[in-house]
């Protein structure tokens, strides 16, 4: 209550707002900022370096085949045939008494009993 | 249709003084440095304005303002509508301003001869000028945002609306904020409030 009381109006308050300092503005503001963005707009050009794109296919066609061809021989199940016959043979036998992991230092060094 | 030569360049002297914001935005997108020009000559003073409450009166308020007409020269896709522009340019320069004395040492700002606080007393002779500093020097210990909300609408004479729709408050925020406001400057003002109407009362007689 006291405090209300010693506190200003709203009027008076209103009377000392008006005589806020106004600021100056600088009289070049305008020129100053259009030559920072000359500057800026100038600085800022870079070109962006050519790609090449002539000599793409050369790298994209023997890569596209590659892809076909994995796709083919997979969906088909052929691969296995791919590889000759007498390699499939001793490796099925070398690793053929192999049971579990104990078996593979058997198999590493030598031992098919 | 507004259009006033969009397309033309910066060489041929379109009148851009006729254009809308709109149409100069729009160019502005375009880097059109004179339709910007034309966009800044629009806007800058009440940037700089309120920049300078911001910052209290310290020289980097021109920094800030310039920086603020950077920032839409560089994004100038961020403002979608000409009506939002004003709001869109306070946030920037608000946020800017704040950053800056976050960054900077407080002693830089008591430093500035714009915000001097001499304590008043009888025997000082209360001219205008004086006053204007000892109120400046208050507004300036006011928090940011409330600040804001003053300068806004005592300083820019913006509606409560606008205000609000600038600071991205709603209209009820924004009067809380100016009362709380209004009523730290009394009680800033309390002890002086007085001799100061006292000595405008008598220069008035």
């Amino acid at each position: 209550m006291s405090e209300n009381q010693e506190l200003m109006s709203d009027n008076d308050l209103d009377r000392l707002l008006a005589l806020a300092t106004t600021p100056e503005l600088g009289h070049d503001f305008e020129r100053r900022v259009m030559a920072k963005i000359s500057r800026s707009t100038s600085n800022n050009v870079v070109a962006f370096p050519k790609k090449h794109h002539t000599k793409n296919w050369l790298i994209g066609l023997p890569l596209a085949a590659s892809l076909a061809l994995g796709l083919w021989l997979g969906a088909s199940g052929s691969t296995i045939n791919l590889v000759p016959t007498n390699t499939t043979e001793v490796a099925t036998t070398d690793i053929g008494n192999a049971s579990g992991f104990d078996d593979i230092v058997s198999v590493i060094e030598g031992k098919t009993s | 249709m507004t259009s006033v030569a969009v397309e033309k360049d910066d060489t041929s002297g379109p009148n851009w003084c006729a254009a809308s914001d709109t149409d100069l935005l729009s160019a502005a997108a375009k880097q059109n440095q004179l339709a910007f020009a034309e966009l800044m000559s629009r806007h800058y003073k009440a940037i700089s304005r309120i920049s300078w409450r911001l910052c209290a009166g310290h020289v980097d308020a021109e920094d800030v303002t310039q920086e603020t007409f950077l920032k839409l020269w560089n994004n100038p896709n961020q403002v979608r509508e000409a009506g939002a522009l004003k709001g869109w340019l306070i946030r920037v320069a608000t946020n800017l301003a704040m950053d800056r004395f976050r960054k900077k040492p407080m002693q830089d700002l008591d430093q500035a001869a714009e915000i001097a606080d001499p304590a008043p007393h009888a025997a000082v002779v209360m001219d205008q000028s004086f006053i204007a500093k000892r109120i400046d020097a208050v507004i300036a210990q006011l928090p940011d945002r409330q600040k804001l909300a003053l300068t806004l609408v005592h300083f820019e004479h913006m509606t409560n609306i606008a205000a609000a729709t600038a600071m991205e408050i709603s209209v009820d925020a924004l009067e809380s904020l100016l009362a709380r406001a209004r009523r730290s400057l009394k009680m800033m003002l309390a002890q002086d409030g007085k001799l100061m109407l006292a000595a405008l009362s008598s220069e008035g007689e």
